[in-house]
């Protein structure tokens, strides 16, 4: 009687959660339609993305100033380059799995509280930026507006950098340092997901 | 010895004349009244990131650089808006793209240089008036548009490089907190990654 109960309820909430179904809009930016908010949205959508970018903004508030701007700047600008690539057609091997190391990678670093010098910091994350800018370049769905798709898709970024920073700030207090550290690991566990094949 | 002054002037014309190119950038319309003239100007530069952008790179560095950083470029900013206004009949299609270059650069000194010295902030204050006059008029003779189309570019590209350089100096000057210059670096490195983007769909034809 009770199991089938249960299995009354699991129809129920089946058909419920059915009613709700959307489209997927995730990360190509289908079903937006300007290119704006195609690019807005782009690398917020993108669940491997969003963990780099955030991680940016995270390690470069472990690290302190001036990583905690320099960083910031170096990855759209880094970034910019690979999307220019991308948008050129030009080929750049494990696009993928570049993007799902970056999270491991990075996640790692802050995990570890690890405290690299600035220039060491600034190649590591420009390596990563290549291949996020690649993926956007080349992604980039044609029939929207390109020049909104580049300024929507580099405001995205951009306050997924300012997120990480933001949470960042808590690595003033040891408890903060903690909860940073473990984002870190969190970080490191889903980029791990996608280099695995599992996300 | 007149002749020779004459000679000079008529060397000048035929030059000129001689490397004529398609005026095929923005499509002025004629036979407007003067303000519908002056907004068709103004428009060329609001309406275009390709020449609003680099303005606005010119107006954070030159808010970076200095105090005065604005009334220091203005004068460099403005011979190079006149001096281009005779060059644009020479130009091609190569200037819009070298323009976003000039955004380009100017972007990434603001974001990347803590301190800058005036010779490179002068010398670019210079370069992007010019480009930006050769852009909005490219192809286009001198004086073969109505007046005010050139009064509404002069007006629109001294507003946004002003405007972005007061109300830059303003908020640094007004909130005097270590992340401010920081956010408006991190502008400038916007600025230049969208420059970056616009200059790869250019080259790709989009």
């Amino acid at each position: 009687m009770r199991i089938f109960h249960h299995r009354r309820v699991s129809v129920a909430l089946g058909l419920l959660f059915s009613l709700f179904a959307a489209q997927a809009f995730a990360h190509v930016g289908e079903g937006i339609n300007n290119g704006f908010e195609s690019g807005f949205w782009h690398p917020i959508l993108g669940w491997d993305h969003v963990v780099a970018m955030v991680a940016v903004g995270l390690w470069g508030a472990f690290l302190g100033s001036p990583a905690i701007f320099i960083l910031p700047i170096v990855f759209p600008l880094v970034m910019a380059i690979g999307g220019a690539l991308g948008i050129l057609g030009m080929p750049l091997p494990y696009v993928e799995a570049g993007i799902a190391l970056s999270g491991v990678v990075l996640g790692l670093l802050i995990a570890f509280a690890t405290r690299a010098p600035l220039w060491v910091a600034a190649v590591i994350v420009g390596v990563f930026a290549i291949f996020h800018g690649h993926a956007h370049g080349t992604e980039f769905p044609d029939e929207f507006n390109a020049y909104g798709y580049a300024i929507g898709f580099v405001i995205g970024t951009g306050l997924l950098h300012l997120v990480g920073i933001g949470l960042g700030v808590l690595t003033k207090s040891d408890m903060g340092k903690m909860a940073v550290r473990a984002m870190g690991a969190i970080i490191a566990v889903i980029g791990g997901a996608y280099l695995f094949g599992i996300a | 010895m007149p002749k020779r002054a004459h000679s000079v002037p008529l060397l000048g014309a035929l030059f000129l004349s001689a490397v004529p190119t398609v005026a095929n950038a923005h499509a002025f319309q004629s036979g407007l009244d003067y303000y519908e003239q002056f907004l068709e100007g103004a428009s060329v530069i609001t309406l275009y990131p390709q020449a609003l952008l680099p303005l606005m790179a010119l107006g954070l560095l030159a808010a970076l650089w200095h105090k005065d950083g604005m009334a220091r470029c203005w004068p460099a900013f403005a011979v190079g808006l006149v001096v281009g206004l005779p060059l644009s009949a020479l130009v091609g299609p190569w200037v819009i793209p070298t323009l976003m270059i000039l955004g380009l650069v100017t972007a990434v000194l603001a974001a990347l240089l803590s301190r800058h010295h005036p010779m490179p902030c002068l010398a670019l204050a210079f370069l992007t008036g010019l480009f930006a006059m050769l852009a909005s008029l490219e192809g286009h003779g001198l004086f073969e548009l109505p007046l005010f189309i050139y009064a509404g570019i002069l007006f629109m590209a001294n507003l946004v490089f002003m405007a972005t350089a007061n109300l830059s100096r303003l908020a640094l000057d007004t909130f005097t907190a270590k992340p401010v210059p920081i956010a408006f670096r991190v502008a400038a490195s916007w600025i230049a990654t969208v420059l970056v983007l616009f200059l790869a769909f250019q080259l790709r034809g989009g």
